[in-house]
């Protein structure tokens, strides 16, 4: 095979490989959530953490799959249908504010609960007005 | 029978008389850049909002993490590259809805609105004015509204690679269930 033919050969793999990665990456799915390893913690602590410390807090949880255990405080549906669930941290209200991404019809409040999701952080609430920010827990699954 | 539906409505009137502020951690803003080579959209449900039903103050905070995309990708370079949602975490909005006291709370309806204010998102802070509405059913109060924010005016830079991909202004739309009173 003559030295031309050996790098149009090594060229067109390596245009192969480049299409190939791109198509990969371009249809990467969303992290599985359901199977992934999470933190574990409770609704009490994990509220504690985040009021207490902001910055080793979103150190260790924002962003990261967590499972965290708890009451269940209300359940609702938000504007897209999706199932909200607030689990009670120990402070009058703030939650953690869990969106689920499956549909879940038999949550009651009440229910103690495991609940795993990727978490957004604390959210701002409004001082003057006395309302608490909620820490935020995404695409949710109950953890059975 | 009566007497106790009576007493139920009357309750609820009353809530809603009493109670001037209304707000939800839930609301949901999207946001869609149309190009003819591909649309995109992202939805962010975990929306705070607070309206004052006296005073006509509105204010929105939001996660920029919140913003699911349908692609793993797009929602990476969004955040990383983008929106840089590292070093400006949120966005918010602190407005007033135009003559609040022409929306009768007590009565089903739509009451088109006009909301102006300040939107602050990747660091930096414009006043922007859009028309919308508030929905009265049943007790239950939504606030909409659908306007456009030019990328420029936030000094969001989309590399020229993907420009064509990128629609230069993105149509944002604001759907609010204010579920929770005070």
């Amino acid at each position: 095979m003559g030295t031309a033919k050996k790098i149009m050969i090594t060229f067109c793999l390596l245009i192969l490989i480049g299409v190939a990665a791109a198509f990969y990456l371009w249809n990467k799915p969303h992290q599985n959530v359901a199977n992934a390893a999470a933190v574990k913690t409770n609704a009490v602590s994990l509220y504690k953490v985040f009021k207490s410390d902001s910055i080793a807090a979103n150190k260790k949880f924002t962003q990261q799959v967590i499972e965290v255990s708890g009451t269940v405080n209300r359940v609702s549906k938000n504007q897209q249908n999706q199932t909200v669930v607030l689990i009670s941290t120990n402070t009058n209200g703030a939650y953690i504010n869990c969106t689920l991404e499956q549909d879940s019809k038999n949550i009651q409040p009440g229910q103690l609960i495991n609940i795993k999701g990727i978490c957004n952080g604390i959210g701002q609430g409004d001082a003057d007005l006395g309302i608490k920010g909620d820490v935020y827990l995404v695409r949710c699954y109950l953890d059975q | 029978m009566k007497k106790l539906l009576f007493s139920i409505t009357l309750l609820n009137c009353c809530n809603i008389v009493f109670a001037q502020k209304f707000y939800t951690k839930n609301g949901s803003i999207s946001f869609f850049s149309t190009t003819y080579v591909e649309n995109i959209q992202a939805d962010n449900n975990q929306v705070m909002s607070v309206l004052n039903a006296t005073t006509g103050e509105l204010q929105f905070s939001l996660f920029i993490k919140g913003f699911h995309f349908k692609k793993a990708l797009m929602e990476e370079h969004f955040n990383e590259n983008y929106l840089e949602s590292d070093q400006y975490p949120k966005a918010t909005f602190k407005g007033t809805i135009a003559d609040i006291n022409k929306i009768n709370f007590l009565k089903d309806g739509v009451y088109p609105i006009l909301v102006s204010g300040d939107l602050t998102m990747h660091g930096i802070t414009n006043k922007i004015s859009s028309k919308g509405s508030i929905t009265i059913k049943e007790g239950a109060i939504t606030g909409s509204s659908v306007f456009s924010v030019a990328l420029a005016d936030y000094k969001i830079v989309i590399p020229a690679i993907v420009e064509t991909k990128i629609s230069k202004t993105i149509e944002i739309k604001v759907n609010c269930l204010y579920d929770q009173k005070m």
